[in-house]
């Protein structure tokens, strides 16, 4: 017999999950796929402690990330996505938006493309990049600069490949 | 390249595969992966069976017009055994290798590049360009090419704020993946590849077996790539690969150092057995193989082979190598054989091909 989220109006909990104290005591909590979603929880990562979970309680109502539950294009339902972790199409991006956004954060720890865009797209506003640790050799910055160099003008952005040709001598300078 | 047939794929040399790659032998091969879905199409589990069949054409026949070099072969059109064995050349993924529904791989060779586009994959494209040795920016550039090509004629899914949108939120953004194989004997036999590996999770770096997610270590080979992929352009996450890669490669190689100063007995022992096992043995499984293959490269990476064991100059010795990595897999040898074979068959004509291609002679496989 199906039993209720305990953190959610929901009438069908899917996942249980058991915490053994040390003195032998026992607690259950019962949550439903997409308290699942919310909460981020996986298989595969530590066993979570029950008693902070029991003060993450929502309603679907007046929670952004449960709702909405379902993509208008393609019909896929959000605590689907997270069993199998394969959207339905371009549109969940936006139906999901909220929730998206909370998922990419958290694996990406940003939110935001910086990298190319299709052509004909306006160009990303510029942002602040961060280096990766430690400076980068001087044969990967002339690669790297070498490629934008060519993208610039194979897409004819001549401002922008005198730029990275000025870039590419100041390097050569330097050896 | 003019083949239609796997089989003719299979006695060509592989060619990325072209040791000893760089970094001292240490960087076996790059890798550089985009990601792209077509927006006219919802991802593959909300497209109908009909329109997966008319969207892994049209992608096909744009990426045929784009790469002019390139073969397109369907999967359907082939059997269990070629798959496999495209798995084990890495150009396809075991998911896209495993998956009932329609799909297909288009493959060029551009000197010592490949290219290898899959279509409707977890992704509707999936464009990789392999090279030998560490050459991120290259592949990358190469890659580049071939999307601005397909731009032109297909309508990526993208999002002004979040970039190119993929079937899983891992992929988004750049939708790129940049990833390297390393060869790393002398840092697991030393006990500090745990202690590296673990290093490069902390940097949002993820370290996988020879043949991607899921698959062991066979061999002492490791893939590192980035698992981020949303936040910095292409090039900052290549720089930030080219550097955990050289960084790893100079621990290794240090690791080397330390074996050949303080334990050349034990390594010299190491390289030893393994010629004399692969040069001796009837029987030989997959596994046995990756095992001892791994300390003859490492014993051809420092010269600890004499010419007395292995009349084989050093040039021809890495060629060698590479064809044992190849030639032997299971699938590989049943495509070559034209047959399939059970388990202890297989392992007696891996044994053989082995002692022939150490032996120099020409990689016949026994046929049935």
């Amino acid at each position: 017999m199906p039993c209720p989220c305990q953190l959610c109006p929901s009438p069908e909990a899917t996942v249980h999950l058991t915490e053994m104290a040390a003195d032998g005591s026992r607690q259950e909590l019962h949550l439903c796929r997409a308290c699942v979603v919310r909460l981020h929880l996986r298989p595969d990562q530590e066993a979570p402690d029950l008693a902070l979970l029991r003060q993450q309680t929502a309603t679907p109502a007046e929670d952004p990330v449960v709702s909405p539950l379902l993509c208008e294009a393609c019909g896929l339902d959000l605590a689907s996505y997270a069993e199998t972790n394969l959207f339905g199409c371009p549109q969940c991006y936006e139906s999901f938006d909220t929730a998206v956004i909370a998922l990419l954060e958290r694996y990406h720890g940003s939110s935001t493309h910086q990298g190319r865009q299709p052509l004909g797209s306006p160009p990303p506003a510029p942002a602040p990049v961060k280096r990766p640790r430690g400076r980068p050799t001087k044969a990967a910055r002339r690669a790297t600069l070498e490629a934008r160099l060519k993208e610039a003008v194979d897409e004819e952005r001549f401002e922008d490949a005198a730029r990275l040709r000025d870039a590419l001598k100041v390097l050569e300078g330097n050896s | 390249m003019t083949l239609v047939r796997v089989a003719d794929l299979l006695n060509r040399p592989c060619p990325w595969l072209s040791s000893p790659g760089t970094e001292g032998a240490v960087v076996v091969s790059s890798r550089i992966r985009l990601a792209r879905t077509w927006a006219d199409y919802p991802f593959h589990r909300k497209l109908s069976r009909a329109r997966q069949e008319e969207l892994t054409s049209r992608l096909v026949e744009h990426l045929l017009s784009v790469i002019p070099e390139g073969v397109a072969f369907p999967m359907g059109g082939l059997d269990e055994f070629e798959r496999a064995a495209l798995v084990e050349r890495q150009v396809i993924s075991r998911e896209l290798a495993a998956a009932k529904r329609p799909g297909a791989v288009v493959l060029a060779e551009e000197r010592d590049l490949v290219v290898a586009a899959m279509v409707n994959e977890e992704d509707h494209l999936r464009l990789q360009v392999i090279g030998p040795g560490l050459n991120l920016s290259r592949l990358l550039e190469r890659a580049v090419a071939i999307d601005q090509a397909m731009e032109k004629r297909v309508p990526w899914s993208t999002h002004p704020r979040l970039g190119y949108l993929t079937a899983c939120h891992t992929n988004v953004g750049t939708a790129l993946r940049a990833s390297c194989m390393l060869h790393l004997p002398a840092l697991a036999e030393i006990g500090e590849l745990k202690q590296v590996l673990r290093a490069l999770n902390v940097l949002h770096l993820a370290v996988r077996g020879d043949h991607g997610e899921g698959s062991e270590a066979a061999g002492h080979c490791y893939q590192i790539s980035n698992a981020r992929s949303l936040g910095h352009d292409e090039g900052w996450f290549a720089v930030s690969i080219h550097e955990a890669v050289g960084r790893v490669a100079q621990a290794e190689l240090l690791a080397r150092r330390q074996m050949l100063a303080k334990a050349r007995s034990r390594l010299e022992d190491k390289v030893f057995r393994a010629w004399g096992l692969l040069s001796t043995a009837r029987r030989l499984t997959t596994e046995e193989l990756a095992g001892e293959l791994s300390w003859l490269r490492l014993g051809t990476a420092l010269d600890v082979l004499d010419q007395g064991t292995w009349a084989i100059p050093t040039d021809r010795r890495w060629r060698i190598l590479d064809q044992l990595a190849l030639l032997p897999q299971p699938a590989h040898l049943q495509v070559r054989s034209g047959t399939a074979l059970d388990a202890p068959v297989r392992d007696e004509h891996r044994a053989h091909l082995v002692r022939a291609l150490l032996a120099g002679r020409s990689p016949d496989v026994p046929r049935n």
